[in-house]
């Protein structure tokens, strides 16, 4: 439909300006402000950010015509012009777009807010501000980009101000050093991205997310596109892995939580490490040309999301937790992307926001009653010191695990249905032949795919997949409900282990702080109501069907393309008998994760030194020097432990240790055989420059010497 | 044919006098100079024991008006050489003599402070800068090897006294000698090969020397006298190769640098890096365009030296700059790696007649890295203080937090180095990267696409030592205090630039058209390029009609 | 049947001295014998622009001379005055007893 505003709605212009005023003015003249302006200057451009999201939601919802929204879009200006490249500073509102502005300002408001408390005593509180700011105003571009260029210098800028944020606390080494391992990493990651983005522009001629919608989706056109499909995909998505923390390159983000805890719970759970998820869901039309690629990405996703939690389980610092939670949690994300669902990617990317921010904040807010102590081990009982963040860390971690009624449930159950519901329409080339025929016939793939004959195969391995992912989607879930509620009862259940030093001085948090929780809980808790089971929401009262699935409604115009993964219609019939199935499973495994959870971490406290006392000698052998100082490691059933022990083990020694610390010591060394010809000799050196043109001279006239 | 009548053409304009309009071709190196030789007048009459800080700004608006003059000339280039076939008037040789005067400018506004910490308050320094821009400006504009050549001295020599200019440091005499005897004998290896193409071709002309190996190759027995060409073309290369600082004709750079007075440094690094690509494009480009001269994807021409030389300055740039505990000194290295960034450019764009319009990649480059390292350079002159002058990353230790602006200056400089936007120094990058990538696809020799994955592997390696500057500078604490300089020319150097850098990443439209126009305008080349240029120059009136 | 030196005579010797030269700037430790050796260079480069011009019947070497010849005199006067600055610093003009710019 034709857009209300074409090309001129300015407000999406001041939605990136106002986070870029705020840290213009904090980052200049902040030193000489006065503290509380600070704040006000940095709650109020996100405030003002807020509120002309909200202008534009509301643009965009009037100009629906009840069917379709459309979309805003504005163009700043034309950016780099040069015949062979153009680019223009745009911005593009659509569905996909406001759900995550939305995110990001809101969210974003309340983790200033929350910061005003916990950064209060900071003296270069200024700085903080403005580095947020900045990464806000990043995010922003990143999210609100009309093309791809765009959204890579959102994308560049987020991991700039991210380094900044995470080394905030530059006292320490150690946090200068995770700042630039995030940023390094993330440097690898984009430099894939950067590199596809060129292969499609040249493929193509355009970085413009509609100009290439239009191109993906036409039958003519994509047959364009359809080649460098895979490339393209898969090195954006190693971009992705790198942003959004999944194998292979998530070794930064439990680093990064040296960053102070408002940091990371919006950075490093509610919004930068969504990026690579948000990113998909916008070119999903590329993702779904391709099958092979869509594999990828789920088994990435679910490869991730296993290993991250089974690291989980062993951690004891609260915050590492968290980390590791997270990047299970995005690893959920790329499994819904990679099965066809980029719905529910997008809806466990928004309850996602909302619970791990808030889990999070309530952790930060635990960590500032217990004067930066971090490690749950001296933690226990402080529900009765500290009431109120106990009460949110509780929903955020029901949220997190999936139990009914909480946001997160809606989202996994909806990821983890769509795993076994959604095949590549490919595989199903029979139905084709009936109604939906008409459906699937704006779409490409399957007509160019079927003509070459590799029907069959695609559904074979997209069958094991979907399997694959739902298997290690319900493992996941069960142990996610474990680790949480493991952290839940060591910090708050139980005898304080804290000394009596720090015992005297726990308080609750200011009031800044919870009423960030407090919202945020809230969110926790109703976010997911907008994306109810279908089967539950037959039972709903017409007038409210639409909103029980009001999140599919919203962006089922964005993700059009990706019908082509749905057997079973979008909001027609159901078997409503598996769908309650597969949720019932997923609520059951959760019930014995906090269970088992409850059993050991209070009923019997004993139970895991038991388990580990036994492990101890039984792998005494394989063990070496993680195993006596990880005394909550044995605490879980044999494979898992063995699992857990695998991937720590890979992710300290193959990954840190061999690739980034191997690569280091390979450079370093090359470099230190290099400088040794800097011998500071003024002959030496006109020896060299002699020897270098007699070399040359020698390859020009005398090639084979060379060979 | 065509090389018939451009060579008839070019006779004839080598035998007329030189018209009115000719004398324009000039203009911007005849202000330079007679600046520079009022400046002598002036000096003379300086009342002894008063600072010389008016100096210092008469030459910075001399050279104002130096890069001004290019912008008045710029609609009134000219095709033909002028002055007997010496001098080229085109929009090419104007840019890089703008280009050359601010970063004289630039260079000399961060002086007077130095000079003054070091007692060496001499009119002279900013005599030998004034100078050695007016050799870069007719270097950029020459048309014959001869001024080419002289250009090259005029421009060298003022540098090596430059270099040694603080008198009172050990250092820097070292560095001096270090540059003078390694730059006289590049420059006597380029002069041999100058002399064994005017051997093999019979004319210091650059427009004649493609003719006439033209005909060579065109000729039967006349492979000996090709053989001279090559060895010839290969000296002049590793002349250029030597000032551009690309491996392994870098190994001055680092000592160089070092030692050599703070704000010289910025003019050496920035004005002759830019200059040397200049002539470099100017030579090859006009007189050595012969497919087998040229090579290219490992034919074994200039194009797989200047390939070679590319990927060895990227990864040695880059990877030794990691271990470089002296911030100059890990400046040089990196500088190393920028060159090897510009030789990719260049040769993706020359490889083939059809992309010669993605040189204009190598010049936004230019741009960007002159205000990105003026910049830093400035900063580290502001501390550059005798005898307590910072020098290693732990000398940064909090300057950031005490020096507020040196901060903000220095982070958009190492933002910009390091290639991350909205700075300048990512628009280069992508720029040339770009272009690179695009020649590959389009020419199917994926060695290019293969050498932009090098480059961009090697710009994450960059980014950690980009990154340790910001990280001493800000989190490391306070090994000793530093007193600063101050005085106003750096912090304007500063200003300027740190808000072009910002300038040209976030709103480039403007330079990146006129660089475009710069390499439109180029003249002197084949008809294979001229037909490029001649597309380009329709494409420009095409989009600048719209507008 | 008398002996005539050819073209190649005059560039193979040329080149021997400018090898000469190469040489003299990579082994001889005083700077003052090192910037001869470099004027060497230099002039092995004017001999060889005179033959080519003789051969070629072309006054463009013989000009190309004289540059040099200007520009070598502009750089030997440089030359000294960097050997006397070295000089009061060190003591000596020896060029590997300047080391204090390494790696």
């Amino acid at each position: 439909m034709e857009p209300l505003y074409s090309d001129s709605f300015y407000f999406l212009g001041l939605i990136v300006l106002m986070p870029l005023l705020g840290a213009i003015i904090n980052g200049l003249f902040g030193a000489k402000l006065p503290r509380n302006l600070v704040n006000w200057v940095a709650c109020g451009a996100m405030a003002l950010s807020f509120a002309f999201a909200l202008v534009s939601l509301q643009a965009l919802v009037n100009q629906g015509n009840g069917e379709e929204v459309g979309h805003l879009s504005y163009t700043a200006f034309q950016w780099i012009f040069s015949g062979s490249l153009n680019a223009e500073i745009a911005f593009l509102f659509d569905p996909l777009s406001a759900v995550l502005v939305l995110i990001i300002t809101g969210v974003g408001l309340l983790i200033h807010i929350y910061s005003t408390g916990y950064m209060a005593e900071d003296p270069s509180k200024w700085r903080y501000f403005a580095y947020l700011n900045l990464f806000v105003f990043a995010m922003l571009l990143l999210a609100l980009g009309k093309n791809m260029l765009v959204t890579f210098i959102g994308w560049e800028g987020v991991g700039m101000a991210s380094y900044l944020l995470i080394g905030f606390w530059y006292s320490d080494a150690d946090k200068a050093a995770a700042g630039q391992k995030a940023f390094i990493v993330n440097r690898v990651g984009d430099f894939f991205f950067l590199l596809g983005m060129f292969i499609l522009y040249f493929t193509v001629g355009t970085w413009d997310y509609l100009e290439l919608e239009a191109l993906a989706t036409n039958t003519a056109t994509a047959a364009l596109l359809l080649p460098v499909a895979l490339p393209v995909g898969v090195l954006i998505f190693l971009g992705c892995t790198g942003k959004s923390a999944q194998i292979p390159l998530y070794v930064w983000l439990p680093d990064a939580m040296a960053g102070p805890t408002p940091v990371s719970a919006l950075i490093h759970a509610a919004t930068m490490v969504t990026a690579g998820v948000f990113l998909l869901s916008r070119i999903n039309w590329i993702f779904t040309l391709d099958p092979n690629l869509m594999a990828i990405v789920a088994v990435v996703g679910s490869l991730t999301a296993l290993m991250a939690a089974t690291i989980a389980i062993v951690q004891t610092d609260i915050k590492k937790v968290l980390a590791y939670s997270t990047v299970s949690q995005l690893g959920f994300m790329f499994m819904a992307v990679g099965v066809g669902s980029f719905t529910a990617a997008v809806f466990h990317l928004m309850t996602h926001a909302f619970f791990k921010a808030l889990l999070f904040l309530a952790a930060g807010s635990v960590i500032h009653g217990m004067h930066h102590e971090q490690d749950m081990r001296k933690m226990g009982g402080l529900k009765k010191y500290m009431p109120w963040t106990h009460a949110a860390f509780l929903i955020g971690t029901l949220a997190i695990a999936g139990v009914p009624f909480f946001a997160g449930f809606y989202s996994k159950d909806f990821i983890l249905w769509s795993a076994l519901s959604n095949v590549h329409v490919l595989n199903v080339v029979g139905v084709l032949e009936t109604a939906q025929m008409e459906m699937f016939t704006t779409t490409l793939a399957p007509a160019v795919v079927a003509a070459e004959g590799h029907a069959l195969e695609v559904l074979g391995g997209a069958l094991f997949i979907n399997w694959f992912v739902f298997i290690v989607g319900v493992l996941t879930a069960g142990l996610t409900a474990f680790y949480m509620f493991r952290a839940y009862f060591m910090t708050f259940h139980g005898e304080c282990r804290a000394d009596e030093e720090t015992k005297s001085h726990i308080h609750e948090s200011p009031s800044a702080m919870l009423v960030a929780l407090l919202v945020l809980s809230f969110l926790s808790v109703v976010g997911g109501y907008i994306g109810w089971p279908h089967f539950i929401a037959a039972v709903f009262p017409k007038g409210l069907k639409y909103y029980a699935l009001g999140l599919e409604h919203w962006l089922a115009e964005v993700f059009v393309v990706s019908d082509t993964y749905r057997v079973i219609g979008r909001f027609g019939e159901h078997p409503y008998l598996a769908e309650g199935l597969a949720a019932a499973t997923s609520v059951i495994i959760a019930g014995v994760g906090i269970g088992l959870a409850y059993l050991m971490y209070v009923k019997r406290t004993d139970l895991p030194g038991v388990i580990h006392a036994r492990v101890t000698k039984l792998h005494y052998v394989l063990s070496n020097k993680y195993f006596v100082d990880e005394g909550y490691f044995a605490a879980f059933v044999r494979p898992t432990l063995l699992i857990g022990k695998v991937m720590t083990w890979f992710d300290k020694n193959i990954i840190s240790g061999l690739l980034v610390g191997g690569a280091a010591f390979m450079t370093q060394n090359l470099g230190r055989i290099l400088r040794n010809l800097q011998s500071g000799n003024v002959q030496r050196y006109a020896t060299y420059i002699s020897l270098a043109l007699a070399l040359v001279v020698l390859a020009i006239f005398y090639p084979g010497c060379l060979a | 044919m065509t090389m018939q009548l451009l060579s008839t053409l070019n006779t004839l304009a080598m035998l007329t006098p030189p018209q009115g309009a000719e004398f324009a071709a000039i203009v911007p190196g005849m202000i330079v100079t007679l600046v520079a030789l009022a400046f002598i007048l002036i000096d003379v009459f300086h009342r002894k024991g008063t600072p010389r800080d008016y100096l210092a700004y008469f030459s910075v608006i001399g050279l104002g008006v130096g890069a001004a003059s290019s912008w008045y000339l710029w609609d009134g280039t000219l095709e033909a050489p002028t002055f007997f076939g010496m001098l080229y008037l085109d929009r090419f040789a104007l840019f890089f003599s703008a280009l050359a005067c601010v970063s004289g400018a630039l260079a000399i506004l961060c002086s007077p402070a130095v000079l003054r910490s070091h007692r060496m308050d001499r009119g002279e320094y900013y005599l030998l800068v004034l100078f050695s821009v007016v050799g870069m400006i007719f270097m950029a504009a020459s048309a014959d090897l001869l001024s080419l050549f002289i250009a090259f001295e005029i421009m060298s020599i003022p540098i090596y006294v430059l270099a040694g200019f603080l008198r009172e440091d050990s250092r820097s005499a070292e560095a001096s000698m270090k540059y003078f005897v390694l730059g006289a004998f590049s420059a006597a290896l380029m002069l041999y090969g100058i002399a064994l193409i005017y051997g093999a071709t019979g004319t210091t002309n650059l427009e004649m020397i493609a003719q006439n190996l033209y005909y060579l190759e065109g000729g039967e027995g006349q492979h000996a006298g090709f053989g001279l060409a090559m060895l010839g073309v290969l000296l002049i290369f590793s002349g250029f190769a030597f000032k551009v600082a690309a491996v392994p004709f870098h190994i001055w750079t680092p000592d160089v640098y070092t030692g050599s007075p703070t704000p010289v440094v910025g003019f050496m690094a920035t004005a002759v890096k830019a200059i040397a690509f200049a002539g470099l494009l100017r030579v090859f480009v006009v007189a050595f365009p012969l497919d087998v001269l040229r090579g290219g994807f490992f034919g074994y021409g200039w194009i797989d030296i200047a390939f070679a030389l590319a990927a060895f300055s990227m990864v040695l740039g880059n990877v030794v700059a990691l271990l470089q505990n002296n911030v100059k000194r890990m400046l040089a290295y990196s500088s190393i790696a920028h060159a090897g960034y510009l030789l990719l450019g260049f040769t993706a764009a020359n490889a083939h007649p059809r992309f010669f319009l993605h040189n204009d990649a190598i010049l936004f480059y230019l741009v960007a890295y002159t205000f990105g390292t003026i910049g830093s350079f400035a900063v580290l002159s502001y501390f550059s203080r005798r005898g307590e002058s910072v020098e290693t990353f732990e000398d940064l230790g909090q300057l950031g937090i005490k020096y507020p602006m040196m901060g903000l200056v220095m982070g958009i400089s190492i933002f910009s180095a390091a290639g991350i936007p909205p700075t300048a120094g990512f628009l280069g990058k992508f720029y040339i990267f770009r272009s690179a990538i695009d020649v590959g696809m389009q020419t199917d020799e994926f060695s290019f696409i293969g050498l932009a994955i090098l480059g961009v592997l090697s710009s994450v390696a960059g980014v950690y030592y980009y990154l340790k500057v910001l990280i001493y500078m800000y989190m490391k604490p306070e090994k000793r205090a530093f007193r600063p300089l101050e005085h106003t020319g750096p912090k304007v150097a500063m200003v300027v630039c740190a808000v072009m850098t910002l300038y040209l990443g976030i709103f480039p439209a403007r330079a990146i058209e006129i660089t475009q126009e710069s390499i439109i305008d180029f003249q002197g080349v084949s008809s294979a390029v001229q037909a490029t240029l001649d597309l380009g120059q329709q494409a420009l009136e095409a989009r600048q009609a719209a507008e | 049947m008398s002996w005539e030196p050819t073209l190649a005579h005059y560039l193979i010797l040329s080149a021997a001295i400018f090898s000469i030269g190469m040489i003299g700037v990579m082994v001889r430790r005083n700077a003052i014998i090192l910037f001869m050796s470099i004027e060497l260079m230099l002039n092995a480069v004017n001999l060889t622009f005179i033959a080519f011009s003789r051969y070629r019947i072309d006054m463009d070497g013989h000009i190309f001379a004289f540059f040099v010849m200007a520009v070598a005199a502009a750089e030997a006067a440089v030359a000294l005055a960097i050997v006397l600055h070295v000089f009061r610093h060190k003591r000596s003009v020896n060029v590997d007893e300047m080391q204090q710019l390494q790696y």
